[in-house]
């Protein structure tokens, strides 16, 4: 006999053989051939299964005939059927946000999206999120809680080249996360289109009116608009993004109007997504950054404590560059650890310059100003004592570099050498992102990156490509490819990074 | 006697008026039904032309997005295009970055017009219809183009000289 129970669910029919195996909704233990009943289904009052069927909350396929596919384990377990306390990411798909008795995890899951400024990057219909990352307005009818729980986790697993960062969530708020967004369907099960319709434009509406009241000064304004979900800024840190403490101090204000704007333009490969904000709520972001900055420099700081406060976060305690927030940042940071070749061959003047302006183009901020000549020297002596382990003056005599040639390749054949000998890595684009690149920690420098080009000197374009970069995947070239085609790709690049033209500044 | 042959009687004048006014009333509702859902069909469908921005909000150059129509608009001084924000691997929003389209979703890198700079996409994104009526940028939503399409507009033009001070 097969128990055949019909349904309507805002206007959507649905037919369910749910209650052949599971008479009165009860749940059944498979013996045999036979099928044994176990505990009843408990009162669902004010629902009722006549009304609502089975699949509107536990999910699984009504009309499949075999175990598998009645209880979606197949298709991402987009379907698999929720029992127990997994119920809760169902509720969401009928009734509005806002509390429900028996659904607090999925409400705190909800809360903790808004907090962790989940919606800084991904889109929800009826939540006016931000458009960087996939919209997830209808990721429950794609994905089954353990995978959206696995995607939270460890988002670099699947696919490989994520760049959403890892965000610092216990196993039980990432459990929460996911049963509110196990709740967001396509097929909505409470707005018809012309509903959605409206309240998208209510959302339009209020969204153009920007925020009522800000908060006065301070750190408010910084919680309000989710910048510490990320950033650091004094004790409170997001573990995500840089430091924000002395930015303001260090970087100036034009340069954080502008990355408020448009990081990639500073930073070319920046992961942070553009925040919405109000020309207010701007000046007071600034305003309050800079406010820190007052306090005043650090000179005088024991330089062990200078690189625990400043260095670390990004090249690590250990000194090899896998600090916390390494892998959400546009470029690796150096490594200390173990890199002496790679010291050996720069020239003290370029460290020096390094910490005390800064290296443009990256998340590196100029330290000059903040740490005064004592303090940066103090942090080099560290560095060449605790981490590269050399002596700061043993620097080795380089190879000369290969002249010039008077003439340079013809255009096609340097597009054919590029394609050759970088696509593999720096893309065909030279944007970094190539086939391999993924193979590679540093990974390859994007080639597009014009502040960073625009501040370094064709010598030493010519030297990484003719003695490769120690520390680096980059190889030497010097004797695979010939001193006209090391310099024609150098023009190469110099185009590509949009800095021809303009003369490097002298190192 | 003989009627007249242009005469009709009181009996068939008022069955004709009758007749006349039924079906008028019948032709004005059903034309009022069809031009109804003549429109509906529109209102729901994103396959149309749609007004999208007033030309002198665009800047002179640069590209805006418009995630709500899935769509930017490119100005590069008096050429206007638009292209499709569309990834043309499995349909997710890209992003538009410094130089080009980025794919949040699987890492497709697109370049400055569209071009595919690194995979998994292997078609360059589509572009759109673009027309300019009454000083305002209408896309047509529905048809991708395979090819690049400008809209030439004409310079010197008052609505051209305020450039993009507010933008």
């Amino acid at each position: 006999m097969i128990a055949d129970i019909s349904i309507n669910l805002s206007g959507i029919p649905s037919r369910e053989h749910c209650l052949t195996c599971h008479p009165q909704g009860r749940a059944v233990r498979v013996s045999g051939r036979d099928l044994l009943l176990q505990k009843s289904h408990p009162p669902i009052s004010p629902h009722s299964i006549d009304d609502l069927g089975c699949t509107a909350c536990h999910l699984g396929e009504g009309m499949a005939r075999d175990l598998v596919i009645s209880h979606g384990r197949l298709g991402n377990e987009a379907r698999k059927v929720l029992a127990g306390q997994d119920l809760q990411a169902s509720c969401y798909r009928c009734h509005d946000l806002k509390p429900l008795p028996g659904a607090e995890k999925a409400w705190q899951g909800f809360q903790l999206f808004s907090t962790n400024a989940c919606d800084a990057c991904h889109n929800v219909d009826g939540l006016a999120g931000g458009r960087y990352g996939p919209d997830l307005s209808a990721i429950g009818s794609f994905l089954g809680l353990k995978q959206i729980q696995k995607a939270i986790e460890d988002p670099k697993a699947d696919p490989k080249n994520s760049i959403m960062p890892k965000f610092s969530l216990s196993p039980e708020q990432i459990q929460a996360i996911s049963y509110f967004l196990k709740s967001r369907t396509s097929k909505s099960l409470h707005e018809t289109p012309m509903i959605k319709k409206v309240r998208m434009k209510e959302q339009a509406r209020i969204r153009g009116k920007g925020l009522e009241k800000v908060p006065e000064g301070g750190k408010a304004i910084l919680r309000e608009k989710k910048c510490l979900a990320c950033h650091k800024f004094g004790e409170e840190d997001g573990q995500i993004a840089p430091d924000l403490t002395h930015m303001a101090f260090m970087r100036g204000e034009d340069y954080i109007k502008t990355f408020l704007y448009t990081p990639g333009k500073e930073i070319p490969g920046a992961i942070m997504p553009w925040i919405r904000m109000t020309q207010e709520e701007e000046k007071r972001i600034v305003h309050s950054l800079q406010e820190r900055g007052k306090e005043g420099r650090l000179h005088g700081t024991d330089a062990k404590r200078l690189y625990m406060m400043i260095c670390q976060r990004c090249h690590a305690a250990q000194g090899d560059g896998l600090g916390t927030i390494q892998p959400n940042l546009a470029n690796f940071p150096r490594a200390f650890w173990k890199n002496q070749e790679f010291f050996k061959r720069i020239p003290d003047e370029r460290i020096v310059k390094s910490i005390g302006k800064g290296i443009p183009g990256t998340s590196m901020p100029p330290f000059g100003e903040l740490l005064g000549h004592e303090g940066v020297d103090s942090l080099i002596h560290l560095i060449f004592h605790e981490f590269i382990r050399i002596k700061r003056s043993e620097k080795r005599s380089d190879l000369t570099l290969p002249t010039p040639p008077a003439e340079m390749l013809p255009r096609d054949k340097t597009e054919k050498d590029f394609g050759k000998y970088c696509s593999s890595c720096h893309g065909v684009a030279g944007n970094g992102k190539g086939p391999e690149y993924l193979k590679y920690l540093p990974r390859p420098r994007d080639l597009t990156n014009g502040p960073f080009f625009r501040s370094i000197t064709d010598d030493r374009i010519a030297r990484a490509i003719s003695d490769g970069v120690p520390g680096t995947g980059m190889g030497p070239f010097r004797d695979k490819i010939s001193p006209e085609t090391i310099w024609s790709l150098v023009n190469r690049i110099r185009e590509l990074s949009g800095s021809d033209g303009k003369t490097a500044e002298s190192n | 006697m003989e009627k007249p042959l242009n005469q009709i009687n009181r009996r068939q004048f008022f069955f004709q008026a009758a007749l006349w006014a039924g079906l008028g009333v019948l032709g004005t509702t059903l034309a009022w039904i069809f031009g109804d859902l003549w429109s509906a069909a529109g209102r729901f469908s994103s396959a149309r032309w749609v007004p999208v921005t007033p030309v002198n909000q665009l800047p002179l150059e640069g590209v805006i997005p418009f995630p709500e129509y899935r769509i930017a608009l490119f100005r590069a001084g008096q050429k206007i295009g638009a292209i499709s924000l569309e990834c043309t691997h499995l349909g997710c929003l890209v992003n538009v970055v410094d130089r080009g389209f980025f794919c949040p979703c699987h890492g497709s890198y697109f370049g400055p017009l569209g071009q595919v700079y690194s995979g998994p996409a292997t078609l360059p994104l589509p572009w759109h219809r673009v027309m300019d009526r009454g000083g305002w940028i209408w896309v047509h939503l529905g048809k991708k183009l395979g090819s690049r399409q400008w809209l030439e507009v004409k310079q010197g033009e008052k609505k051209f000289e305020k450039g993009m001070e507010g933008v």
